[in-house]
């Protein structure tokens, strides 16, 4: 509740001209919106543009900003949207970007070698598993599961019904298990 | 309680977002049905992997880009709200000179005409067509009041008429 006040205070700053308030409001959320991007996109570049532009138009709606809902979820919505459109676009240009592949995650200090295997392994199934589904539900499963939003947020943010991403989130769930089992199965 | 509506609100379940009470019937199915937890276990097992995948450090620029185009839209923001009121001010002030250059220039003109004593109205409308004096004919009516007022502030004194002789009028004095 607190961090929601922030927001609404820091925003009606905004309102008024304060440009430290807006850093404020970049610093706060730019990590989440970067990372929401990034995964639904699986494109580090993409994320990017996408950022700056959901906090470009932040900064343009700011005048008119009323809070009727949580910041984060107003932020999100205009995160959900761009990134809709990015992936008609993509999918129109037949473009797949592959630059996180070419990235090497930096392993852990603690585990041995085949542990670090294993895990990367597993890390690659679950990119794969969430990259392989719907748009719809990939969306809500990313929203539910890393930015901790509830059904009541997530509904708000893709505009339909709680019971709708109740079974959404079902039908998500369920693609995982049988994606993920599958394949730990074939390795064996 | 039936298998079915546990299994319709098992995902529900696992992200806490039943009521208290459709918790614990949860709860306590899962106890004792061994299907309805094995498809619990397999969907919690799965929603629990995609912790793996953790949140990516978004590069250091990122933050100064932001707030770069920030002070770009702001500034185009001020340009776009100033432009106009400049372009009406400049648009303005342009009329305003033009129309004071003219009006100055025409009087000018015809002051230093009319006290050389070369030109009169006639010789003013003779550089010009019988039609376009008729055009004009206000616009030379409106010189030859100024030209007469002109006039009346070169000259020291008037001289008093002390006849009213029909044939001398206040232009004949001047012209003498």
């Amino acid at each position: 509740m607190e961090d929601i006040d922030i927001d609404f205070k820091l925003m009606e700053k905004v309102k008024k001209g304060d440009e430290s308030a807006f850093e404020e409001i970049v610093s706060r959320h730019y990590h989440s919106v970067y990372n929401l991007a990034n995964r639904f996109l699986y494109s580090t570049s993409e994320a990017e543009d996408i950022t700056q532009e959901v906090f470009l138009r932040v900064f343009r709606a700011s005048k008119s900003y009323t809070p009727k809902a949580k910041f984060s979820t107003w932020l999100y919505t205009i995160t959900k949207n761009l990134c809709f459109n990015e992936l008609r676009k993509l999918r129109s240009v037949q473009i797949l970007s592959i630059e996180d592949e070419m990235l090497p995650e930096i392993p852990s200090k603690s585990d041995s070698p085949a542990i670090k295997l294993e895990k990367e392994e597993m890390k690659t199934k679950v990119r794969e598993s969430v990259e392989a589904l719907p748009a719809n539900l990939r969306i809500a499963v990313l929203l539910l599961k890393y930015h901790g939003l509830s059904y009541e947020e997530v509904a708000q943010i893709l505009g339909c019904t709680v019971n709708a991403v109740k079974l959404r989130v079902h039908r998500a769930k369920d693609f995982l298990a049988k994606s993920i089992g599958y394949l730990s199965e074939e390795t064996k | 309680m039936n298998c079915e509506w546990v299994r319709d609100n098992i995902s529900a379940y696992i992200d806490g977002e039943l009521t208290g009470s459709q918790k614990e019937m949860i709860d306590s199915h899962l106890l004792a049905c061994p299907e309805c937890k094995a498809e619990f276990d397999r969907l919690l097992t799965a929603w629990d992997t995609l912790k793996l995948w953790e949140d990516k450090q978004p590069p250091l620029y990122l933050k100064e880009t932001i707030l770069n185009s920030i002070k770009r839209e702001r500034s185009s923001r001020l340009l776009r709200i100033l432009l106009p009121v400049a372009a009406i001010l400049v648009i303005t002030f342009s009329i305003v000179l033009f129309y004071n250059e003219t009006n100055h220039y025409d009087k000018k003109t015809l002051i230093s005409e009319k006290t050389k004593g070369e030109i009169s109205i006639q010789t003013t409308k003779g550089d010009l067509d019988e039609d376009e004096i008729i055009a004009n004919l206000q616009i030379i009516e409106e010189k030859d009041f100024f030209d007469s007022i002109e006039m009346l502030k070169n000259i020291d004194y008037l001289p008093v008429i002390e006849n009213h002789d029909d044939d001398r009028s206040s232009m004949g004095y001047f012209s003498a």
